[in-house]
């Protein structure tokens, strides 16, 4: 069976944006479409197949988040995973798009590697519906109850990207959960999002790898000098 | 300005290893991405740092905040780091709502002056004659 080449669908205002995630489907081998009005989506949902949604936050008119919201009422379309692309990383923004079914959070300016790898993984992962409700159940009870996860969690590494946390107990692949861990607040980084990738056992301990989103260029560099210190520490 | 200007001095002007990236991606896809980036960069922010002019003599700072916040992202592709950041602070100054007109408008030079400042280093990587 011959299969066709998946379509990315790509809502952002801002052309320059579009541009830079044009190039870099092309290069994943998969088929950009592109509009800068939300009012063009429905449309375009309604004439392509869309395996994926890259959807800007921060857009005149109908934000990010509405234009969520919309296509999580259509029955037929609530199924695509929508990964949320904004310049402006603030927690508030990422844990509603999360909260409204978005999958992932990319932070502009787009790095290729970043996006490609996250766009990769999730095209790749046929996750099937039970677990996609199951994932989003988590969600809500994580919100509903403010699961502290800082309670019995160990920081075991960080990095740019993600962090591997020591844990008593396993945690389900796709959980996603805010961190109150105490290096976020002496950073000063606001509770990051975090996505449980893989969760293996260690000795006693579950080391559970989780990427983190909606990192903004100057939390990166905090978390680099952190990481610095932390290796100029252990020379010494 | 130097004031605004001290805050950003630890900020590359020009981080070349975006550019390399772009330039991989381009040979990948067999397309001239680097060109077709900066053109672009160069339309929209020229109209961009025009209609912040405008917005500025309308005082209005929710429009300024707007029209930054499309600049920067071009800039941020591009490795232009310190434009991308000075943007940025605008964005974050702008955001606490108690913003002052002079600081607004130092800000704004302040962008206008990096942003041409920064040309030369653009202009080496594209092929496409921008602004003769």
């Amino acid at each position: 069976m011959i299969e066709s080449i998946k379509n990315i669908l790509v809502l952002d205002d801002n052309k320059n944006d579009l541009l830079m995630a044009k190039f870099v489907i092309l290069r994943m081998g998969f088929n950009p479409i592109l509009i800068e009005k939300s009012s063009d989506l429905i449309a375009t949902l309604q004439m392509n197949q869309i395996s994926l949604i890259v959807l800007d936050l921060d857009m005149p008119g109908f934000s990010g988040i509405d234009v969520l919201k919309k296509i999580k009422r259509v029955p037929s379309y609530k199924n695509i995973p929508i990964v949320m692309l904004t310049g402006n990383s603030d927690s508030a923004n990422v844990k509603s798009a999360i909260s409204f079914g978005a999958v992932d959070y990319i932070v502009k300016p787009i790095d290729p590697m970043i996006f490609e790898s996250k766009i990769k993984k999730l095209i790749q992962t046929n996750v099937p519906a039970v677990k996609k409700n199951w994932i989003e159940y988590e969600i809500k009870r994580a919100k509903d109850t403010e699961i502290k996860l800082n309670v019995f969690a160990n920081l075991y590494s960080i990095g740019e990207m993600g962090l591997t946390l020591k844990v008593h107990q396993s945690l389900p692949v796709g959980l996603t959960f805010f961190s109150d861990a105490p290096l976020f607040s002496q950073l000063e980084i606001k509770q990051p999002p975090l996505k449980v990738e893989s969760c293996k056992q260690y000795e006693e301990y579950c080391l559970v790898q989780c990427s983190m989103m909606g990192l903004s260029e100057s939390d990166l560099k905090k978390l680099r000098l952190y990481n610095q210190l932390l290796m100029s520490k252990e020379a010494s | 300005m130097n004031s605004i200007f001290g805050n950003y001095k630890n900020d590359l002007s020009f981080d070349q290893t975006k550019i390399d990236q772009l330039i991989q991606l381009g040979n990948d896809i067999k397309e001239d991405v680097v060109s077709q980036l900066i053109e672009l960069h160069f339309a929209t922010s020229e109209i961009c740092l025009n209609d912040m002019e405008n917005e500025l003599k309308e005082l209005n700072f929710s429009k300024i905040k707007s029209t930054v916040h499309k600049l920067k992202s071009s800039c941020g592709t591009l490795g232009l780091n310190r434009l991308h950041s000075l943007c940025d602070g605008l964005e974050n100054y702008i955001a606490q709502n108690k913003a002052q007109m002079f600081l607004v408008k130092t800000y704004v030079d302040c962008i206008a002056f990096e942003y041409n400042d920064t040309k030369k280093y653009l202009w080496q990587w594209n092929k496409i004659k921008v602004g003769a």
